[in-house]
């Protein structure tokens, strides 16, 4: 039996609360549509996975940074099948982070996951 | 003439209405590329990715120009006309995927699928290669996969309208000073000073 750590997730010392965007959708005329989000208050610890940094590229410069997500509650990348959508996008302190990968931390009590920030300007 | 030119949206509409027309009716048609991403598919869904350009080809250079006068009163109108050549990938997947794509290489040639793209002035280039089937190696299975590449030329029109003059100023000096100071339009016809200036 593995220690369950979800205690430490919803510790007031070490968790924030962010919103989780879940969204759903269909494909229209071939082109993947997505309904209204849902909000998703969540409770939990927010680390950095990458750090802000500056891309100069010919047309500017671009911003790219990564957090890492902690919850009890799941956090969903993007899935197939009947409740098909689109990753999780999560709004934390003013930007919307989009979930590229999870850690399967079911076991320990957590959920774990790193967004990438999306609209990296 | 009105403008004659489909956006990526119109093409995209076109094309897939196309497509469905073609291929089995459990493949589903769905649009490369999509903004935010999509979710994908599963080894025994049948998709048909649908993906537009437009490249280089005999007949993309020439341009022929047109002008004439038009509306009342009369502009200036230019017409240009020349050939667009869309590429349309079509990308299948699936226990379907090679049927789908012979079948797209084969009803392409309909007539009444000739006729569905020649109300928008859009003729296939009927010079294409074969189906090509390279399946994709993914998550340690092997996805059927078959690539048809096909282009299509489409007739453009697009019409300016050509600037023209409206109005000249016009400033007559004498030797006792400004004698005229005004605009000479089309039907103008200025008397200042004894000075006469026809059209």
């Amino acid at each position: 039996m593995v220690i369950n750590v979800s205690e430490v997730i919803t510790d007031p010392d070490f968790a924030q609360t962010f919103t989780v965007y879940r969204s759903t959708g269909s494909f229209v005329d071939g082109v993947w549509t997505e309904n209204t989000p849902r909000a998703i208050k969540m409770l939990g610890v927010v680390t950095v996975s990458s750090q802000k940094e500056l891309d100069m590229v010919a047309e500017g410069d671009r911003i790219r940074g990564a957090m890492t997500f902690h919850s009890v509650c799941p956090l969903y990348p993007t899935r197939v099948g009947t409740a098909q959508g689109t990753s999780d996008k999560i709004m934390w302190r003013g930007e919307y982070y989009k979930i590229q990968s999870v850690y399967p931390e079911v076991d320990w009590g957590y959920y774990k996951a790193i967004g990438t920030r999306i609209k990296g300007a | 003439m009105a403008d004659k030119i489909l956006s990526l949206s119109q093409l995209r509409k076109l094309f897939f209405d196309l497509a469905t027309l073609m291929v089995d009716p459990s493949t589903q048609v769905r649009m490369s590329w999509p903004t935010g991403g999509a979710p994908a598919f599963e080894i025994d869904d049948n998709v048909l990715f649908i993906r537009i350009a437009d490249v280089a080809s005999t007949y993309h250079i020439p341009q022929e120009l047109k002008y004439e006068q038009v509306g009342s009163p009369e502009e200036g109108n230019m017409q240009i006309h020349y050939t667009r050549t869309l590429r349309i990938t079509w990308v299948f997947y699936g226990q379907n995927s090679w049927d789908d794509a012979v079948a797209v290489r084969t009803k392409l040639f309909y007539q009444t699928n000739h006729d569905v793209l020649a109300r928008q002035k859009i003729y296939l280039v009927p010079n294409f290669d074969p189906p090509r089937r390279f399946p994709e190696l993914w998550e340690g299975l092997w996805y059927e996969r078959v690539d048809l590449t096909t282009d299509f030329n489409e007739k453009i029109l697009i019409n300016y309208a050509v600037p023209s003059i409206l109005t000249v100023p016009l400033v007559v000096k004498g030797d006792s000073g400004t004698i005229h100071d005004g605009k000479i339009t089309e039907s103008t016809i200025v008397r200042e000073g004894g000075l006469i200036i026809n059209k």
